[in-house]
């Protein structure tokens, strides 16, 4: 059983390798058109081994882990000093009281200073967060996969597509089972490459290539935050395994102390989110805490497009549409969750990491809603309600509690159903439409497109957050979770007031693993106040976006683009079945998953729950799965009133929106102060009359003085309304609130100066230095090349003579020696 | 006669076998004729070998262990006849290309 | 000289190798051919491999039960076993490689020639013993010469041959006139003693009276000449070049790797072996031959227009780099000298014989491929070749992953960890070797892009034919496959040169205890065995 769970944990990844390399060599001479074929293959084997080993982690009790070492990548002996002298790591740790008792402490102190050597094993884990996401990935990797077949159909690079999905499969299911940062680190950049691969797949549309660039390099920032987050985990903790590991003897002293052979003297490593050190909680909270929360944080904002790095995704667009399904909606974009989900220790270590995570995420879920509102493009509306999802995700995993990080979870799996299928029915418009996009250029596909229209509605159901849809109880589960962690926090604040001093007790009403000060408590309960408030309002948008999309697309009288050809019709069976079984899943998902309503059970969140680093590391557990009927009810008639609003918009005739686009431009409201406007009001007859009078009076100067005066007054006062003009609430939506635009201004065209500084800098100076360096060495050669004469003797004296030298230079006195004994020997053959 | 022997001790070998040698390299060096040349490499194994056998010699150093020094020169010259006969090959084989047996016409390769 | 039944016993597969070349060189003359007498030379590298690795176990048992001395005149340990191995790891690849090597009826002297060569450097593996190296390394030497001459019958092939004749006669001379030294100190001819009654050379220094090192140090110094010949290292590199420019490319690809592992293997078993832990003359020859020999190769490389004469610089130049490893060895012993060295001659010499194989699937008796220009447009007409000439060049030159950047790493590693734990004086000059090292790697890059480039960025100039033979293509790929190997897996690699260090081994027993244990297992099947591996080899 062992040897065969091994070979499926490889297999799931080894087997979209081995596509993508077959791809890679057969695919332009042979395969060509059949290109498909190993890839779907090898998805369909990924899937069942993703199952089965996800039914396998069901079987198992909670707290489930399996982790298999296969090589050894790489080492470097004695790398981690520890720390010195008698100090060791822990007691810089805030050691939660009750959580760790001494012997524990004792232990992992007695094992942290010793030297470690910088190990990167080729290890795969499954547990259940491990064994949900590859299920996910490989489920929906297969659906988009042939999907593709239809969608890419006739395609130029249609080999090269198959192996960059290959190669992506392989990338993410090995980032979401490696069980060390180094990996993870590794597949991030690799799931990162086949990212800009396929953004920039048709290379030569300029609009592509530029968005693949500006998906790679906005990502930079992030990897760079993320890769200094692994640097610290290491100097930390000393490790950046996920899971303990037996260390190998390296000491002499304790070598030879220990018996010979023997593998029972080794010690463990505690890694960073091992059993060892989950059951002790030896987590370094505070400044360092946070830091490494803020860094990790940083990464996942550039994967998962969180503000302020989330500008690459819209971009990403320019990609083929199955692409967007797949990485940028379902499954890459949700790596940034996976390990946020994933590092929940380092984050409960520090409570203000978490607010931040989840402040992160409303924000950037309340923007990019805003900017879905009044977006024109199909896959950009879809792509900013991705972007808004993924906050809410953030949101879930900020709370810090286990019913939250499942919910963010639950969220990630429903959205990745309902998002793929969303994506892949844009699709099936883009592909009737001839490759126009522009929902102002056709409308009313409701007869034309039967089987998209109605999977696309139940997509946009799902997404609204409409019951019984799965959106509505992952998206409920969120705000339940944000709910009740404010009632906590409060209750926990009620407390401490009417308690004297801080109760001994910590299993009541304990907020999290770590003790909140009474200030932070206030904070947070202030702040997810204000986001459950967000949240809400971010779900009416939400629902008001997708069905403004919904009815400008399939609603109102038809209209075809002429790039459709007059051959505007239902897409073939390949890409309406993916279509139809995504659309069974985002339906019924949330029912299946999250029973909760009827029988008080959540099989999702009980598995999830398993996760070792989810067991130990968060301590509030109560509450898990209710079903909050209040919440679940307000949610509801949010997301209704959202229909509601988007029906009585965008149904039936759109002038009410045209009327409701002209107040929020704020027309008419700049002519309001302009000078004209004065002047004419000075021509009014008592205003005029008041003004002969003064003129009569000699007093003109004055009243003009005084005109003049108030016209200036007005010129100040009209600045903002001017500046109005231009920053309207629809243009700041529409313009997407002009962060491109300022990115442009305060970074790139900054470092775009900077780098003309260094290459003039480069050419004049260091060029000049390097050249007469690097000529150095060749000169030096056509000297010694001389001395190749090609004369054999030159060549056995030149070797004699070498080692003389050489003997002279081992033995100094040799010269004087020799010739003392010469001269000895000389005076003895005299004497005989 | 025994006193002769007695004043005789190992480095008085040694002095030889060094002089075989040095006198090796100048034969190497000086020589253009590849036999001259062998002949001068010959003389160098030698200088070697009168050192093994020196060394090795019970009358010149009682602690001398075994026949190893003797031992050693005997491998060494049948090493030497059968380089030799590979040298013959060899030379045989340049001396076709090069209608001489001077080892200073090996000189194209160079540079 | 110490010989009992057990010891004739370790060399039966010595034997076996010669004892079928000589039937090689017999049925040649009686029934001509090349198939069938390369068939029975590959399956009998392969039977020996194989029989080898089966009776690894028995041996062990047998030193546990102390049956077999451990160090008679063949040092029975770790670095030992494994490297005979790869010495006939090395004889296939060769024999596979010149499977269409010369005239037809020539062929099987070339491949029973290989084969006596390969015994030669399985015995000097092993070698414990003044006498037993000797010859062992005249084994190799003969049958070099006797296949330089097969080689071509040309000017240029016979002036390479009657060079590399003469001058390998003299290192060999130098060599036994430094053993004749040895000798003389030590009164012996085992390197390091096993028993009380035998005086080892490694003691010598020991029992000799305070300044009377002077003949030690000319013998040690002698054999270091003799050896650095083998190696290619300044100022014993002067054949190199026009060697391999003159002989074929299979020969050249011989003497690429045959002579430098000998010398290496030597090196450790003789050279370093001898040296005091707390000599304070054995590391400054080092050092300088070190410095002169990589810097030396490296600016003679960029120059060349020959592919061949390119290379030997290249050969001569790490033969640099490896000395490096034998400095630091020879400054602290704990430091892992020994062992970087061997890991970067395992590269090296794949990656060479890569090179040269690649080359000799472009070339045959009529036409060998030997300008840079030649492989103009090689990456259209033969992507496979290309690709792997490509990759081995890459190793060489160590463009990090691959194998020949974690050897370098390995060895310039151990130089800088010397730097940081030692003191003043000898930390200073290691920097400057490791500076070095890292400079030379930049310049080396320059000319291996260079034929990199012509492959791939130039457009053809003549069409190169490639009538080497499927052997040369599965030599290549071969070696390609085991660079590829060694560049995604190098920990096992490091494990494995750290366990074969014998030095190391000396210095922190219980280290290379652990990590040996891991490295028998491809012996051993059964745990107990790794502690009768430990007291065996020491």
């Amino acid at each position: 059983m062992d040897e065969i769970l091994n070979i499926l944990m490889i297999l799931v990844p080894a087997l979209p390798l081995a596509a993508a390399v077959l791809v890679a060599a057969l695919g332009p001479r042979m395969l060509r058109a059949r290109s498909h074929w190993p890839v779907v293959a090898a998805l369909i084997g990924s899937c069942l081994a993703s199952l089965v080993l996800l039914w396998h982690v069901w079987r198992q009790p909670s707290g489930y882990e399996r982790v298999a070492t296969y090589w050894t990548w790489a080492l470097v002996p004695d790398a981690y000093a520890g720390e010195s002298g008698t100090q060791s790591v822990d007691s810089r740790i805030d050691v939660p009281p009750g959580t760790a008792t001494p012997a524990d402490s004792a232990r992992l102190a007695g094992s942290s200073p010793r030297a470690r050597d910088f190990a990167v094993d080729i290890t795969l884990r499954l547990d259940a967060l491990t064994g949900i996401m590859l299920a996910m990935v490989t489920f929906v990797s297969l659906l988009v996969a042939i999907y593709s077949i239809g969608y890419m159909h006739g395609d130029r690079g249609y080999w090269r597509f198959f192996t960059y999905i290959a190669l992506f499969v392989f990338s993410m299911t090995m980032l979401v089972s490696v069980s060390n940062f180094v990996l993870l680190f590794v597949f991030w950049e690799a799931v990162g490459v086949c990212s800009y691969l396929l953004i920039g797949f048709w290379y030569e549309k300029p609009a592509a290539a530029a968005a693949g660039m500006k998906a790679f390099l906005v990502n930079r920032v992030g990897d760079f935050g993320f890769m200094l987050g692994v640097f610290l985990i290491w100097t930390t903790y000393g490790t950046l395994n996920y899971h303990d590991t037996p260390a190998p003897v390296r000491d002499t002293v304790a070598a030879s102390a220990a018996p010979v052979g023997g593998g029972e003297a080794a010690e463990i490593v505690p890694g960073v989110l091992g059993s060892q050190r989950i059951a002790t909680g030896a987590y370094v909270g505070g400044g360092t805490g946070l830091a490494i929360c803020l860094l990790l944080l940083l990464g996942a904002c550039g994967k998962s497009a969180q503000f302020p790095l989330h500008v690459w995704l819209p971009d990403a667009m320019e990609g083929p549409t199955p692409v967007s399904a797949l990485i940028h909606a379902a499954t890459m974009v949700t790596a940034g969750v996976y390990m946020v989900a994933r590092c929940t220790p380092l984050f409960t270590a520090s409570p203000d990491g978490q607010l931040v995570v989840a402040a992160i995420g409303t924000f950037t879920a309340l923007l990019a809603a805003l900017i879905a509102l009044t977006q024109f493009d199909l896959k950009r509306v879809l792509a900013y309600s991705t972007i808004s999802q993924l906050g809410y995700m953030f949101l879930g995993l900020g709370t810090g509690t286990l019913a939250g990080i499942s919910a963010g979870m639950f969220h990630l799996v429903t959205h990745a159903f309902f998002k793929a299928l969303l994506f892949l029915g844009a699709g099936s418009v883009m592909h009737a439409m001839g490759n126009v996009i522009d929902m102002r250029q056709f409308g009313g596909l409701r007869r034309v497109m039967p089987r998209t229209f109605w999977t696309f509605l139940i997509g946009c159901l799902a997404l609204s957050g409409i019951a019984p849809l799965s959106g509505f109880w992952s998206k409920d589960a969120i705000l339940a979770s944000v709910h009740a962690r404010v009632e906590v926090l409060e209750h926990e604040l009620v407390r401490r007031q009417g308690a004297a001093e801080p109760d001994a007790d910590p299993a009541h009403g304990s907020a999290g693993a770590v003790e909140l000060s009474a200030d932070q408590l206030g904070r947070g309960a202030w702040a997810y106040r204000l986001m459950y408030i967000t949240a809400l309002i971010t779900a009416f948008l939400t629902s008001v976006y997708t069905f403004r999309m919904l009815y400008l697309t399939f609603f109102g009288a038809q209209r075809i683009p002429a790039e459709a050809g007059g051959r505007a019709h239902e897409s073939p069976g390949l890409m309406v079945w993916p279509l139809l079984i995504l659309a069974g899943c985002a339906a019924v998902a949330g029912m299946v998953l999250d029973q909760s309503y009827w029988n008080g059970t959540h099989p999702f969140a009980a598995l999830l729950a398993g996760t070792p680093s989810l067991t130990g590391a968060v301590a509030s557990t109560e509450a898990l799965g209710a079903f909050h009927i209040d919440i679940a009810a307000v949610s509801l008639l949010v997301a209704v009133a959202g229909v509601a609003c988007a029906s009585w918009l965008y149904l039936g005739d759109r002038r009410t929106v045209h009327r409701l686009r002209a107040v929020m431009d704020l027309e008419g409201w700049a002519p309001a102060g302009g000078r004209a406007n004065l002047l004419r009001l000075a021509q009014r007859p008592g205003v005029r009359g008041w003004n002969q009078w003064m003129e009569r009076m000699r007093l003109g100067w004055l009243m003009h003085l005084l005109v003049e005066l108030v016209l200036l007054l007005a010129l100040i006062l009209s600045v903002p309304l001017l500046l109005c003009r231009f920053m309207s609430p629809y243009r700041l939506s529409y313009g997407k609130f002009f962060l491109d635009e300022l990115y442009w201004g305060l970074v790139v065209q900054p470092l775009r100066g900077i780098a003309w500084l260094c290459s003039v800098l480069d050419d004049f100076f260091v060029d000049g230095i390097v050249n007469a360096l690097g000529r150095l060495p060749a000169h030096l050669g056509t000297i010694l090349r001389s001395t190749q004469t090609g004369l054999v003797q030159f060549y056995a004296l030149a070797m004699i003579l070498g080692g003389l030298m050489l003997l002279v230079l081992v033995d100094q006195q040799l010269v004087s020696r020799v010739g003392a004994w010469l001269a000895a020997i000389m005076a003895g053959c005299g004497a005989w | 006669m025994c006193g002769l022997l007695a004043q005789i001790t190992v480095s008085h070998y040694l002095v030889v076998g060094a002089v075989l040698f040095v006198t090796g390299v100048l034969c190497m060096a000086t020589k253009r004729n590849a036999l001259g040349v062998l002949m001068g490499i010959e003389l160098l194994l030698n200088g070697a070998n009168v050192n093994f056998v020196a060394f090795g010699s019970k009358l010149l150093r009682a602690d001398a262990l075994g026949l190893d020094g003797q031992l050693i020169p005997l491998f060494v010259i049948v090493l030497a006849a059968a380089e030799a006969a590979v040298a013959l090959a060899i030379a045989l084989n340049f001396y076709n290309n090069h209608t001489t047996v001077d080892v200073d016409k090996a000189e194209e390769l160079k540079g | 000289m110490f010989v009992d039944l057990s010891t004739i016993g370790l060399v039966w597969p010595e034997f076996i190798l010669i004892l079928i070349a000589a039937w090689i060189y017999v049925g040649g003359t009686l029934a001509p051919g090349r198939t069938t007498w390369n068939v029975l030379a590959w399956s009998t590298y392969l039977v020996v491999f194989l029989v080898m690795l089966k009776n690894e176990r028995a041996l062990w048992h047998d030193v546990a039960a102390g049956l077999v001395a451990i160090n008679g005149p063949l040092i029975v340990d770790y670095l030992g076993q494994v490297s005979r191995y790869g010495c006939l790891l090395l004889g296939l690849l060769i024999t596979m490689i010149a499977s269409r090597a010369g005239a037809e009826r020539l062929a099987t002297e070339v491949s029973g020639t290989i084969m006596m060569l390969v015994a030669g450097l399985m015995l000097v593996c092993r070698a414990n013993e003044l006498v037993f190296l000797f010859v062992a390394l005249e084994l190799i030497s003969v049958p070099t010469y006797v296949l330089l001459f097969l080689g071509r019958a040309d000017r240029a092939s016979g002036e390479a041959t009657v060079k590399y004749f003469f001058l390998s006669l003299i290192a060999s001379a130098m060599l036994l006139y430094g053993m004749s030294t040895l000798y003389g100190v030590a009164d012996g001819t085992t390197v390091i003693s096993g028993t009380a009654e035998v005086p080892g050379i490694r003691g010598a220094l020991d029992r000799l009276p305070a300044g009377h090192t002077s003949l030690f140090l000319i013998g040690w110094v002698m054999v270091v000449c003799g050896l650095g010949f083998k190696i290619a290292a300044v100022p014993f590199h002067f054949y190199a070049p026009d060697v391999y420019e003159g002989t074929t490319n299979i020969n050249a690809g011989l003497l690429a790797v045959a002579p430098k592992v000998a010398g290496i293997l030597a090196l450790i078993r003789l050279v370093l072996a001898v040296v005091p832990a707390d000599a304070a003359w054995g590391w400054p020859l080092m050092w300088v031959l070190a410095m002169l020999t990589m810097t030396w190769g490296n600016v003679c490389a960029l120059w060349q227009q020959n592919l061949r004469r390119l290379m030997a610089f290249s050969s001569v130049a790490h033969a640099g780099y490896m000395l490096i490893g034998f400095t630091v060895a020879l400054v602290a012993p704990a430091a892992g000298g020994v062992g970087a060295t061997l890991l970067y001659l395992t590269v090296y010499a794949l990656a060479g014989l890569g090179v040269f194989a690649a080359l000799a699937y472009l070339s045959d008796e009529r036409h060998e491929v030997d300008g840079v220009a030649e492989l103009a447009g090689l990456a259209r007409s033969h992507p496979w070749v290309a690709g792997a000439l490509a990759f081995c060049l890459f190793s060489l030159a160590g463009i990090p992953p691959l194998a020949g950047f974690w050897g370098k790493l390995a060895l310039f590693t151990g130089a800088v960890r010397v730097v940081l734990a030692g003191d003043g004086g000898v930390s200073s000059w290691l920097l400057v070797l490791a500076v070095t090292g890292v400079l030379n790697a930049v310049i080396a890059a320059a000319y291996y892009l260079r034929v990199i480039g012509v492959m791939y960025f130039t457009a053809p100039v003549t069409r190169v034919a490639a009538p080497g033979g499927m052997g040369a293509m599965l030599g290549t790929l071969a070696c390609t496959l085991l660079v590829l190997v060694l560049s995604v897996w190098p920990g096992l690699a490091f494990r494995m040169a750290d366990a074969a260090d014998p030095l190391l081994r000396q210095a922190r027993p219980a280290v290379v205890a652990a990590w040996r244990m891991e490295a028998s297992a491809a012996f051993a099947h059964d745990g107990d065995l790794a502690g009768r591996w430990q007291k065996g080899g020491d």
